[in-house]
């Protein structure tokens, strides 16, 4: 009788204090009850090896306590659509404000690998936390019954929204987030402006026009509400009416600073060490037409933005 | 995954769904929980010690059991017999019970 009273000791450890007495006796009862009927039906005593597989049936002392407790899950199949849904907004959270700042240090930093590592760092690290806050408040609110219609409110109108043809890429919306990010930084000087080696070992600066300065605020805005609205839109993974509309404001207001750009009279100004004026003059055309060409192309997507939008929000 | 495994599965699920009855059908009369287990392997219902012990605990915490240790061949046993909730209980369930194999059986045709 010794491996059951092993077995016994070692389940207790698994239980609560309350019940550990309580358990005990009931399987014991059961167990010596069983062990009296094969003896009776064999005509002899049980050998330990058959007591042995007797309490192997029965199951490790971990499972059979476990299975004596409720709540042996951290999230329940009730509980956790909902926590999968808030962890990964919570995470994605965790990954724009990781980014954003890791971005801005590196800007002014070190090395591009040694920002790369520091982002890939900060959004494990602060992932981590996250995951387990956010389990951490999942499992008490399912451990005082956290009332499931509130956590699951939704209207029959709003699911539209959710349609797969409204999804977006989470990659596609996060390359757009950086972009903006560093052409916000170059457009606050942020970025240093690329000189170009010269003959003699001097070199040329080529920057933009003072005209630039009565745009200066308004690109700022536009571009700062660009990044609010991708990582609105990168936390959600899909479009809603909110971020439809303000995209569509955004590109409007994107195609008025072109309209207001394309009447400057000067676009860039070209520092270089040259005597001849006349190539002078054919470089500063040449930039001209890059920047007319990107000014085309960004008033295109707008304008194409602005269409698709507009449809979406039709749906 | 095997068709056996397919059906082997299915077929606890099917017991578990009905293992909260014929726990509390049996239990109109006194049992401690190895007679129980007994009982219910005699009318072809083998369930394991892990599931059922705890199951009529939380039956007994539900209040659709009572129980109450007892010596008994010098040894302590908990007997459970049904509440009046259970008793009340188990009428109900009873006649779902019957609903659903009644619709089932139709459908099975």
């Amino acid at each position: 009788m010794k491996l059951i009273e092993n077995y016994l000791d070692s389940l207790e450890t698994y239980l609560p204090e309350e019940m550990k007495q309580d358990v005990r006796d009931e399987l014991k009862a059961s167990l010596m009850g069983q062990i009296d009927d094969s003896q009776e039906e064999l005509g002899r005593e049980l050998t330990s090896d058959e007591i042995e597989a007797l309490l192997k049936k029965l199951g490790h002392p971990m499972q059979v306590a476990s299975a004596y407790q409720p709540n042996q899950h951290l999230i329940g199949a009730d509980y956790f659509p909902a926590y999968r849904k808030a962890l990964e907004i919570a995470l994605a959270l965790t990954a724009i404000i990781s980014i954003v700042l890791a971005v801005s240090s590196a800007i002014t930093g070190r090395s591009v690998i040694g920002a790369g590592i520091n982002i890939f760092a900060d959004i494990l690290h602060n992932g981590l936390y996250v995951f387990g806050l956010v389990t951490l408040v999942f499992y008490l609110m399912e451990s005082y019954n956290a009332d499931l219609s509130k956590i699951y409110a939704w209207s029959a109108k709003d699911l539209k929204f959710n349609s797969k043809r409204l999804g977006l890429s989470r990659l596609e919306t996060g390359f757009e987030l950086i972009a903006c990010v560093l052409f916000l930084a170059w457009w606050n000087n942020m970025i240093p402006t690329p000189s170009y080696g010269w003959a003699n070992n001097e070199t040329a600066k080529i920057s933009l026009s003072a005209e630039w300065q009565s745009v200066l605020w308004s690109v700022n805005i536009v571009i700062a509400l660009s990044i609010a609205v991708g990582a609105y839109k990168f936390v959600l993974a899909t479009w809603d009416r909110f971020s439809l509309m303000s995209e569509i404001a955004l590109s409007i207001a994107t195609l008025l600073i072109i309209a207001q750009i394309v009447q400057f009279d000067q676009l860039i100004t070209l520092t270089a060490p040259l005597e001849d004026n006349e190539i002078l003059v054919k470089l500063i055309t040449h930039f001209d037409k890059v920047i007319y060409s990107i000014l085309a192309i960004v008033a295109v997507v707008s304008a194409w933005d602005i269409l698709s939008n507009a449809r979406k929000l039709r749906a | 995954m095997e068709h056996s495994e397919h059906s082997k599965k299915m077929k606890l699920e099917l017991r578990r769904g009905v293992l909260v009855l014929a726990v509390l059908a049996e239990l109109r009369e006194e049992h401690y929980g190895y007679s129980l287990r007994k009982n219910l392997a005699s009318k072809g219902l083998d369930i394991d010690e892990g599931t059922l012990y705890p199951l009529i605990r939380r039956l007994e915490k539900q209040g659709l059991l009572n129980s109450e240790w007892r010596e008994e061949g010098n040894r302590k046993k908990r007997f459970y017999q049904l509440s009046d909730v259970g008793k009340s209980t188990l009428k109900q369930v009873s006649k779902d019970w019957q609903e659903v194999e009644t619709a089932l059986n139709i459908i099975l045709k």
